[in-house]
C-alpha cells in the first residue's frame, strides 16, 4: 500500500484526479489491485506538497482580487533551495489537470547561488551545478550568498467576468 | 482581461508561521531543539543512543523520529529510557512544522531540556522545511563518500553543524576527511565540524559539550 499512498494526496479537490489515477496505474505496475487514495495526516513527495502551497497561494490572490482562473504562476527557486524545477512544474501539472485551472501554467525563474571573492572583490562564475573550492584568481575561500529562494512572484488570472465572455465553464 | 497580481510570498509561508510558534514554544519551555538531517544509514539514531548514554543524569532529552514506515527509531529511544514519538509519514519524504506541532501535542512530554527531531532519511526534501528548531545538524557517514557536501549543497550550506559518523571505518573506506572538511568550508563557513564514531566513542563527548553549550547559551539569551 506504500507504494500507492505514496502518489495520493489528501483534500476533496478535483484536480487531485490525476495523482489518483496516477497511483492506480503504480499499483498496477506493482501487481496490486483497486487502490484507495489514502487521506494524508501531512505532506505528499516533495515537489507535489510545494506545487500545493504554490497553488494555495495563488487560489488566494485571486480571491484577495475578486474571482476566475489561473492563467499564469510566476515563482522563483533558488539552487539552494532543493526544489528541481522540472519535477515542479510535472507536479503543478499532475495537480491542477482536469480542473478550473488545467490552463494554469507554472513560469519558474530559476536564481543560481553565488559565489564571491571577497579579497577580489568579485564574483567568481562557474559551470552549473559545480562548485568552486577557492578563487581561482587568488586562492582565498569563496562565500555563497543567495539562491535559497522558493517565492511565489507574481499571479496572473482571468476574471470570472472575462471567462463568461470567452464562454468559459468554471468549476 | 486577465489581471495581474504582484504576490511576493514565500511559498512554505504556512509552514514558516507553524515553526515560528513552535519555536516560541520551545523557547518559553527553555530547551534547545535539533533538526537531524541525513541520508537513510548515516546513523542518526545510533548517534541519539550514544547520545543518550553519554548524557545520562545530565540532561533531559527527547525525541520525534521521523520515518515512512516502522515504529523502529522511536522504540530503540524509548529503550534507552527517552520519551519518545515516532512520525509515519507514510511516503512523504520530510516532515514538516504541522507535523511536529501534533507530535508534540499528543506525545505530553514531560519537560525535557535537549529535543531531537530525527527527520526522514533524506538528503534534499527535509532541507526546505523549518520545523522550529535552533539549529539543522547533517550527519555525513564516511562510508557514504567524501563528495556529499558539494553534490547536496542545500542541506550543507544550511547545516549550523556537520557530524561525520563511522570514523572507526576511516582505515577501510576511500573518505578524504580534509576534502570534505573544505567543502564544509566553502557552504558552510560558520558552521562546526565534528567527527565522530557511536562505536568507539570518538567526538561523542565534543558532540555532548556542544550540546551543552548551546542549551546554555539559549537559556542565557531567553532570560
Amino acid at each position: 500500500m506504500a507504494a500507492i499512498t505514496i502518489l495520493t494526496i489528501r483534500g476533496p479537490r478535483r484536480p487531485q484526479r490525476c495523482i489518483i489515477r496516477y497511483s492506480f496505474a503504480v499499483g498496477r505496475a506493482l501487481g496490486v489491485g483497486a487502490a484507495t487514495p489514502t487521506a494524508r495526516a501531512g505532506g505528499a513527495l516533495h515537489e507535489l506538497s510545494i506545487a500545493q502551497e504554490i497553488y494555495r497561494a495563488s487560489r488566494a490572490a485571486v480571491a484577495g482580487h475578486g474571482s476566475g482562473r489561473l492563467e499564469r504562476v510566476t515563482v522563483a527557486v533558488g539552487e539552494l533551495s532543493a526544489v528541481e524545477p522540472d519535477l515542479l512544474v510535472f507536479a503543478w501539472q499532475a495537480l491542477t489537470q482536469g480542473g478550473p485551472d488545467a490552463a494554469a501554467a507554472l513560469e519558474v525563474e530559476w536564481r543560481p547561488a553565488r559565489q564571491f571573492c571577497a579579497a577580489c572583490d568579485a564574483d567568481r562564475p562557474r559551470s552549473p551545478g559545480s562548485w568552486l573550492r577557492l578563487c581561482p584568481q587568488c586562492g582565498a575561500p569563496l562565500a555563497v550568498s543567495g539562491g535559497d529562494e522558493l517565492d511565489v512572484l507574481q499571479v496572473t488570472f482571468l476574471p470570472d467576468e472575462a471567462a463568461g465572455e470567452r464562454g468559459g465553464a468554471h468549476g | 482581461m486577465a489581471e495581474v497580481v504582484d504576490v511576493r510570498a514565500k511559498v512554505l509561508a504556512a509552514n514558516e508561521e507553524a515553526a515560528a510558534r513552535l519555536r516560541g514554544t520551545f523557547r518559553a519551555g527553555g530547551a534547545l531543539v535539533l533538526n537531524l538531517i541525513s541520508s537513510p544509514g548515516s546513523g542518526k539514531t545510533t548517534l541519539l543512543e550514544a547520545t543518550v548514554k553519554a548524557l545520562a543524569g545530565r540532561l533531559r532529552l527527547a525525541g520525534i523520529e521521523g520515518d515512512v514506515a516502522t515504529e523502529r527509531d522511536a522504540d530503540r529511544l524509548r529503550a534507552m529510557g527517552i520519551p519518545a514519538v515516532q512520525i509515519l509519514t507514510g511516503g512523504a519524504c520530510h516532515l514538516d512544522a504541522r507535523q511536529v506541532r501534533r507530535a508534540i501535542d499528543e506525545a505530553a512530554f514531560p519537560a525535557f531540556d535537549v529535543l531531537f527531531i530525527e527527520n526522514v532519511g533524506n538528503l534534499i526534501c527535509p532541507t526546505s522545511y523549518d520545523l522550529g528548531e535552533d539549529f539543522k545538524v547533517a550527519l555525513l557517514s564516511v562510508a557514504e563518500g567524501d563528495d556529499k557536501p558539494f553534490k547536496y549543497p542545500a542541506i550543507f550550506s544550511r547545516a549550523a553543524v556537520t557530524v561525520i559518523t563511522k570514523a572507526d571505518l576511516l582505515p577501510h573506506v576511500s573518505f578524504d576527511l580534509a576534502a570534505v572538511r573544505g567543502q564544509l568550508a566553502t557552504l558552510a563557513p560558520s558552521g562546526a565540524v565534528l567527527v565522530t564514531s557511536a562505536k568507539t566513542g570518538e567526538g561523542i563527548g565534543e558532540w555532548c559539550a556542544l550540546l551543552e553549550a548551546r542549551l546554555a547559551a539559549k537559556r542565557k539569551a531567553g532570560t
